[in-house]
């Protein structure tokens, strides 16, 4: 886990210094999408589809800050989120990485069979609902002068109480921002 | 000049002291290795040629909601007659078991356990545990692990420990370790401090290719060791009984330290028997075992029966699990 988020700050802190600075301070992005979230604890794990919307917005030269929310498809709980980001701008390619925290009512698992469900219960009784992950837009593209598309936005992530004892796993599978 | 230069030497020495890997205390260890030579090897095989006849009697436990498939013979539980046959030999050797009932119905959990009580810190508990249920016969799953408990709690009553020493056959591990999450969750384990747990601990081949790897952990390819788990609360204790056990030759052991709690996803094959809810919950424990699955043809199936076991292999195992058990108790004068 330490590697995976050594990696993103390591590619967060490169990318401003390898691309050409094209940022409009002051810029706002409201954006939607799609993502799917795999969580997983020891012996379970919840698979899970979501809607998403995020508002960001300048911090500081190339860093932006985020705010959003996700409602899962089927009844899934909601999840708030904030992220910070560092974002880079390539011609039409502009990737970014960030940090998130947020507030999840996720965080709860299939029901599974009845084998190991009271373990399952018994390890999943102190899951704390805040949770950090690492974000990253590899596949983030300017779409004219308003709009981006990005494909396949991973994040990684844990809870925070007990760090690891879950990971979640998320795909952004289409994200579309307008700026205004 | 010199002053600074004596003063950085002196500064950086005590910092290589300070990183340098230190070897385990082994404080203790005489002492522990008294306890492993009380252990009468002759006693075990006749314990799981008990369980075997007595198991092939008994009634199967109802395995409503557990559905059966390969390896996971369900509908073949047994544990009444394990219960009787544990409750039965804590007695004959001067102990008062106590049958713990947890849950309700058919799927109760009996859970067996006697105390060997320690002399200066009686309130801290040391558990040595496996479970009785068992899959046909189950000679090496879990017939080899009780009979160990069940001879390492009468080679202890031959010493007075600082700590007490709790021996518990769990129920219904087979069904998701249900009798020591139950017990757990109960509160019983509250004042145990630490734990060594057992799960097939005599099955054991020389041929080559006889051991598999456990997922993602490289092994010899001869299934001739024991596997001895521990994660980073345990990490302390696994490398002193690793060392112990290298000093005095019991056996032919193999230590893996899981990372952090061992509580993750990744590391849930190390999590696989009573020892996990254990280490999620922060208490420290060891789990020993040949591998099952990974080195033993007969797992979950109508021949595991006593005749396959190495009884030799098995009294070594035994002989290091009682000086594991003896070293966190501490063995007094």
């Amino acid at each position: 886990m330490k590697t995976v988020y050594r990696f993103v700050l390591i590619i967060g802190f490169a990318m401003p210094l390898v691309s050409a600075p094209d940022v409009q301070a002051g810029d706002w992005e409201l954006s939607g999408g799609v993502s799917m979230l795999l969580y997983q604890s020891v012996f379970s794990y919840q698979a899970s589809t979501a809607f998403e919307t995020a508002l960001k917005g300048d911090l500081a030269g190339q860093w932006d800050w985020q705010v959003g929310a996700r409602i899962g498809i089927a009844s899934e709980q909601p999840e708030l989120f904030t992220r910070c980001l560092v974002e880079a701008h390539v011609g039409r390619w502009q990737p970014y990485v960030g940090i998130e925290f947020g507030a999840t009512g996720r965080a709860r698992f299939q029901e599974g069979g009845k084998l190991l469900r009271e373990t399952r219960m018994a390890m999943e009784d102190d899951i704390s609902p805040v949770y950090i992950a690492g974000h990253t837009a590899p596949l983030s593209f300017n779409l004219g002068k308003h709009w981006r598309a990005s494909l396949m936005e991973i994040h990684i992530g844990t809870h925070l109480r007990h760090m690891g004892r879950t990971t979640r796993l998320q795909i952004g599978i289409i994200t579309l921002g307008k700026t205004f | 000049m010199k002053l600074i230069s004596k003063a950085a030497i002196v500064a950086l020495t005590s910092l290589l002291i300070t990183c340098a890997p230190t070897a385990p205390d082994m404080k203790g260890v005489d002492s522990a290795i008294t306890v492993a030579e009380d252990v009468v090897t002759t006693n075990l095989m006749p314990w799981i040629e008990q369980l075997a006849y007595v198991r092939a009697q008994d009634i199967r436990v109802n395995s409503e909601g557990y559905e059966a498939k390969e390896l996971y013979p369900a509908n073949e539980l047994t544990r009444d007659a394990s219960v009787k046959l544990v409750q039965e030999a804590f007695i004959t050797m001067g102990y008062t078991p106590t049958t713990v009932v947890l849950g309700e119905g058919p799927q109760a959990a009996y859970n067996v356990a006697a105390e060997w009580r320690g002399s200066t810190r009686p309130q801290e508990v040391v558990l040595v545990a496996g479970h009785l249920d068992a899959f046909y016969a189950g000679a090496d799953d879990n017939a080899s692990a009780v009979a160990a408990m069940l001879e390492i709690a009468r080679a202890v009553r031959k010493h007075r420990f600082a700590r007490t020493l709790r021996f518990v056959a769990f129920d219904l591990e087979e069904f998701g370790s249900v009798g020591s999450t139950r017990y757990i969750q109960a509160g019983y384990a509250d004042d145990i401090v630490a734990a060594v747990v057992m799960d097939l601990i005599g099955y054991a081949s020389t041929e080559p290719n006889s051991q598999d790897d456990v997922l993602g952990l490289r092994l010899p390819d001869v299934g001739d060791f024991i596997l001895l788990i521990g994660n980073a609360n345990s990490s302390e204790w696994t490398q002193k009984v690793t060392a112990l056990n290298h000093a005095y030759g019991l056996t032919k052991l193999i230590s893996v330290i899981a990372p952090g709690d061992g509580a993750y996803f990744l590391s849930s094959v190390f999590m696989r028997s009573d020892h996990g809810v254990l280490w999620y919950k922060g208490i420290p424990a060891l789990f020993f075992t040949d591998t099952a699955n990974f080195r033993n043809p007969h797992y979950h199936l109508p021949t595991d029966t006593p005749e396959t076991l190495d009884p030799e292999f098995l009294a070594r195992n035994v002989k290091a699990i009682a000086a594991a058990a003896a070293l966190y108790a501490e063995v007094l004068p």
